[in-house]
Parts: C-alpha cells; sequence; structure tokens
C-alpha cells in the first residue's frame, strides 16, 4: 500500500494531512488522484466542508483503511475471527454516530454526499431513518422540528389515501 | 425550514430507503414537502403482515387481500417512472399470481436489479420454473 499523504484544506482555511489511501475512500478526491490535478506540494481545496466536518470525515476514512489493511493481511480468517472484527467495525461506527448532534450529523451527511463517501452516506442515512423508525409522526415532527403545515382536513385526507399504512 | 427538510429530495429519499415502505408512507403526513417523498424511495420493502387496515374485524379475509393488492398497486402507481431498484415482496396466500405478475412486469420495467420475493400462492397457481430462470437471468444482466 502507498502511504503517500496528500493535504486537504476545508472552506474555513484548516489544513489536514491524510494518507492518500484513506482519502481514496472520497470517489471525488479518488479521481482527482487519477487525473493528477493533486499537485503534491499544495492542498486539495474542498470548499463545502468545514474544518470540524472534515476532521469527522478523516476520522472515518482512516478507520476504515485500516479494516480495509486487516482484510489483506487476514485473508484466511476464521468465521469468529471476521465476525468479531464486523463487531468492532460495527461499535465504532455506533459510537462514532453516538458522539454528535444531529445538526452535525446533517452536516457531515452532506459532506459524505459532495465528498461522494457511499458507505459513510449509508452509515448517516441508516443512523437518521433509526430516528424515524418506530415513531409517531408526531415524535418524529419534534426529533427533526419539522412544522407541521397541513390542516387537520388535509392530515385527514392523507391517512385516508395511505390507510394501509397509517391503519 | 428545518435541516431534513432542507436535505435534497433524493437524500431524504435515501435515508427513507432504510425503512420499509410501511414505515415510509408514514412520513407522508409531516409536511406537504414530505407528502409524496416516500413514493420516489428506489427500494420497495412491502410485507403483507405489516399491512394495516382500517375498521379490521369488519372485513372478511377476501376484503383484507383486496385492500393488500390495490395498496401495492397504489404504491406503484405513485411511483410513475421514478426507477426502482429494489423491491422485496413478503406475502402468504395474500396476492393473486395475476396481480403479482402485473408488479414483477411493472418494478421490471423500472430497472429493479433485486428482486426479493417470499410468496405463497394457491396451490394451483404455481410460478413456473422457465419464468423463475427468466427472471434470474435478467437480473444477473443488470448486476
Amino acid at each position: 500500500m502507498s502511504s503517500n499523504m496528500i493535504m486537504l484544506k476545508s472552506s474555513d482555511g484548516a489544513s489536514f494531512e491524510i494518507e492518500e489511501a484513506a482519502a481514496r475512500k472520497s470517489k471525488i478526491i479518488a479521481n482527482m488522484i487519477e487525473v493528477e490535478c493533486v499537485d503534491e506540494d499544495k492542498a486539495i481545496p474542498l470548499q463545502n466542508v468545514t474544518g470540524n466536518i472534515l476532521a469527522l470525515v478523516i476520522e472515518y476514512c482512516n478507520k476504515h483503511i485500516v479494516d480495509d489493511d486487516d482484510d489483506v493481511a487476514t485473508e484466511e480468517a476464521s468465521e469468529e475471527e471476521e465476525e468479531a472484527k464486523k463487531k468492532k467495525v460495527d461499535d465504532w461506527e455506533a459510537e462514532f454516530m453516538n458522539s454528535m448532534s444531529l445538526e452535525t450529523m446533517f452536516e457531515l451527511l452532506l459532506a459524505a454526499n459532495y465528498l461522494n463517501i457511499k458507505s459513510l452516506i449509508d452509515l448517516v442515512c441508516q443512523t437518521i431513518a433509526n430516528n424515524i423508525k418506530d415513531k409517531t409522526p408526531e415524535e418524529v415532527r419534534k426529533i427533526f422540528s419539522i412544522e407541521n403545515d397541513f390542516t387537520p382536513e388535509e392530515e385527514e385526507e392523507i391517512r385516508k389515501e395511505n390507510a394501509w399504512a397509517f391503519g | 425550514m428545518d435541516r431534513i427538510s432542507n436535505l435534497p429530495d433524493e437524500i431524504i429519499c435515501h435515508i427513507l430507503s432504510f425503512l420499509t415502505t410501511n414505515e415510509a408512507a408514514l412520513t407522508s403526513i409531516l409536511s406537504k414537502k414530505w407528502r409524496n417523498l416516500f413514493a420516489l424511495v428506489p427500494n420497495l420493502d412491502i410485507d403483507y403482515d405489516n399491512f394495516q387496515y382500517p375498521n379490521q374485524g369488519k372485513r372478511d379475509i377476501d376484503g383484507l387481500r383486496k385492500s393488500f393488492m390495490d395498496s401495492i398497486d397504489r404504491v406503484l402507481a405513485l411511483q410513475g417512472n421514478s426507477p426502482i431498484k429494489k423491491f422485496s415482496l413478503k406475502c402468504t396466500d395474500a396476492a393473486d399470481s395475476v396481480r403479482v405478475d402485473s408488479w414483477i412486469s411493472n418494478v421490471l420495467v423500472s430497472g429493479v436489479s433485486e428482486l426479493q420475493l417470499s410468496i405463497i400462492l394457491d396451490s394451483d397457481l404455481k410460478y413456473h420454473s422457465n419464468y423463475i430462470v427468466f427472471l434470474q437471468n435478467v437480473l444477473k444482466a443488470r448486476n
């Protein structure tokens, strides 16, 4: 594995050094590296990502690049080892997502979307979906501060339209 | 507008794709912005056991089956021309094979690449094994 380091620069001017292999988790950055528009001495400017969010993105990428290395090293790992490893990643991801507010989660999601990091997009979307699951619409509105702009009549109509979901 | 409603539609739909179709449909009542978003989710996950029936008890089993099948027609109609990636359908003796066929044709046209069917039909309405092989080949070509 190449241990080339590259520099990323956030919208608010913070610079981060990251292993190329970790940065390649982002399809956008991987493409930039492919077409050689990355100058070794210059940082890649990421205009849509602030420093505090970029730090989270880098933490995620670093964590998952280590896991990918493990895959190569332990090709013949037993099933239990595989499971234990998967559980370790799951636990880390749960802890990672637990540590942030909803507000941060949305910013992280937009950054992951901009940088095109599929596994991170899925992780954040799954976490947000878990906040919707098994909740009443009233509870979901409260969690996300969604303003109900329906009249009671309109609401009744939608409940009827989708009676198979509302009962 | 609040943060989640302000996300691009395709991201909201991606969030909803981690829910069953029933759970996603419940978001239609959150606000006007959400009213039809669940219909654009590219993953459909439908389970007869999750379907809700108004005035349950007043209907006979045929009424329940009809209501279930009509709901799936409605969900597919709401999808319109938007692409479908995954279609998962679980039902035991709850749907006519003709209707199941029309749903499968519908999602095939919509570009489905993952099909999960767990269906038990009336004993005299068995799928021909050639049809299953045909479906497997279509999906293999798409994946």
